[in-house]
């Protein structure tokens, strides 16, 4: 679903990432751990097309995407929820999800969004009782609900996550990641970035560990759970 | 002063307040979508009223016929300033926009008195010549052509942006540029769909308002500054407020000319502008930013 080969990108002159390569096979869930100012969301920036890359390649199901805007890579099939859940405050929840569908509903699949909205509510049953609020106005755990419902509506092949379980109440963390671990039934490939390495790991297929720019480790996430010296390193906090 | 002159002369402010609150309009479109203050705004409102008046004297167009011509036209130089002027930006922060919003302001003023050169120019009333009484009040029926049409594209406009696809998506771009790019929504059309808008908007205001005060290459500038004040007043950014912001100016105009002297009318409503945004910086509707990070 997604290669990633020899990728270099950063902000201005600063480089952050230094040839990372990576790979998610369909259906997989694929996890990406390390420590504040690894390089995860600039990573996830650059592959959903926010970043230019400075070097290297970026195919989604064969197809190079590496260097297209991100309008027009949500279009070819990914869908990043970003860091920060950057929902669209001012707009309702019905709203931001709409939009959500954005490059469906210009190509008139009315019908199709409408199902998938169905689906979403069905996944996130708080947003539907918030449909007409103002999502500025949700709960975190509500926010990033409705960040997660925003990037499912536009039907990704690949569902890129930005650190989901940020600033939210354990209860709440664990309520969404069960929603993420169900999409694995619903034939959405993810790709998970998260600093809660160990929630992280147990929901996921494999992961990655991301240190200052680089790949360290790779490895089923089972095996990464049960190594010690992962334990303590990475997963101790 | 008795009642039916008060009237008057509020009846004669929110005629000028209508103008003022579309020309708001069109300011707080490019607002909410650039966070730029684009002072081409006046301009359009002026290319409006001249356009149509050149077409009605040499084609005999109908006033009304005239709308959505002049619109289209002015919405094409709304369109090719946008795409020559903004679209070709690596980095188009609101004061660099701001300030070319200035060149193309010029531009399109120079333009104008080009082709169309520098007499002024009229329209004849949409219908009848005959003053109409409303309220106790006498208006000439223009009046009411503003009035309507005002209304109309108020309510037009506040549809767009909440039930369209379009509109909802302009919005969208308009509170978070990258999460709207990574819905797939193309963040620099949207621009240009606001700029389309606005130039739309004005020419809709030059055209009615011509009939009333005729028009000429230099109406831009005041019209653009008022309807900037308005826009202000009720809060940059907020259709309602530009709604109100105008009405309130037109009739503190109106009121100022009438009870103190036509020469104080400028210098009132400024000051007044000048009171309500040192007590609320947001504009009478406005709210203060707490979201922006």
């Amino acid at each position: 679903m997604l290669e990633v080969s020899a990728l270099v990108s950063g902000y201005g002159r600063i480089r952050v990432l230094n040839r990372v390569s990576l790979a998610v096979a369909d259906g997989e869930i694929v996890c990406l751990i390390g420590p504040n100012g690894a390089g995860k969301t600039t990573l996830m920036r650059t592959l959903a097309g926010t970043l230019a890359p400075w070097e290297g390649d970026i195919r989604l199901a064969g197809e190079p995407i590496a260097g297209r805007r991100a309008d027009h890579v949500v279009g070819r099939g990914l869908a990043l929820v970003p860091e920060g859940r950057r929902i669209f405050m001012p707009l309702t929840v019905s709203e931001n999800l709409e939009i959500g569908a954005y490059v469906r509903l210009r190509a008139g699949a009315k019908a199709e969004a409408q199902q998938t909205l169905d689906e979403v509510l069905a996944l996130f049953p708080r947003l539907a009782e918030r449909r007409d609020q103002l999502a500025g106005t949700l709960s975190g755990g509500e926010q990033q609900m409705l960040a997660i419902g925003r990037a499912l509506m536009a039907r990704p092949r690949l569902l890129l996550l930005d650190e989901p379980s940020m600033g939210l109440a354990p209860m709440v963390v664990s309520s969404i990641f069960k929603a993420i671990a169900s999409l694995r039934g619903r034939g959405t490939t993810v790709l998970l970035a998260e600093q809660n390495a160990r929630m992280a790991l147990k929901i996921a297929d494999r992961g990655y560990i991301l240190i200052t720019g680089e790949i360290v480790r790779e490895g089923a996430a089972r095996a990464l759970l049960a190594d010690p010296t992962i334990v303590s390193t990475y997963l101790g906090h | 002063m008795d009642g039916s002159q008060l009237l008057q002369l509020v009846a004669s402010g929110l005629v000028t307040g209508s103008i003022y609150a579309l020309v708001a309009l069109g300011f707080t479109v490019i607002f909410k979508s650039t966070d730029a203050i684009n002072f081409a705004q006046g301009e359009w409102v002026m290319a409006g009223g001249m356009i149509g008046a050149f077409l009605h004297a040499s084609f005999g167009l109908a006033p009304l016929l005239l709308l959505p011509v002049c619109a289209a036209a002015v919405a094409l130089i709304g369109l090719v300033s946008e795409r020559l002027a903004i679209h070709p930006l690596k980095a188009p922060t609101p004061m660099l926009l701001t300030l070319i919003t200035i060149a193309v302001a010029i531009t399109t003023r120079a333009a104008i008195t080009l082709v169309l050169g520098k007499a002024p120019a009229g329209l004849p009333s949409f219908s009848g010549s005959e003053n109409v009484a409303v309220f106790g009040a006498t208006l000439p029926p223009q009046a009411l052509w503003v009035f309507g049409i005002t209304l109309l594209v108020m309510i037009g406009t506040h549809y767009f942006f909440q039930r369209s696809l379009l509109g909802r998506a302009m919005r969208a771009a308009a509170a978070d540029r990258e999460a709207a790019g990574l819905v797939g929504i193309n963040v620099s059309r949207m621009a240009m769909w606001s700029f389309v808008i606005a130039a739309a908007i004005g020419a809709v205001a030059g055209l009615i308002i011509t009939p009333l005060t005729l028009t000429s290459v230099n109406a831009g500038l005041m019209l653009g500054f008022k309807g900037f004040s308005a826009a202000m007043l009720g809060g940059l950014g907020n259709l309602h407020g530009a709604l109100l912001g105008g009405l309130v100016l037109g009739l503190l105009e109106s009121l100022s000319a009438g009870l103190l002297s036509s020469q104080f009318k400028d210098a009132v409503a400024f000051v007044v502008l000048l009171v309500v945004l040192f007590l609320r910086p947001a504009g009478l509707l406005g709210r203060a930013s707490t979201e922006r990070a």
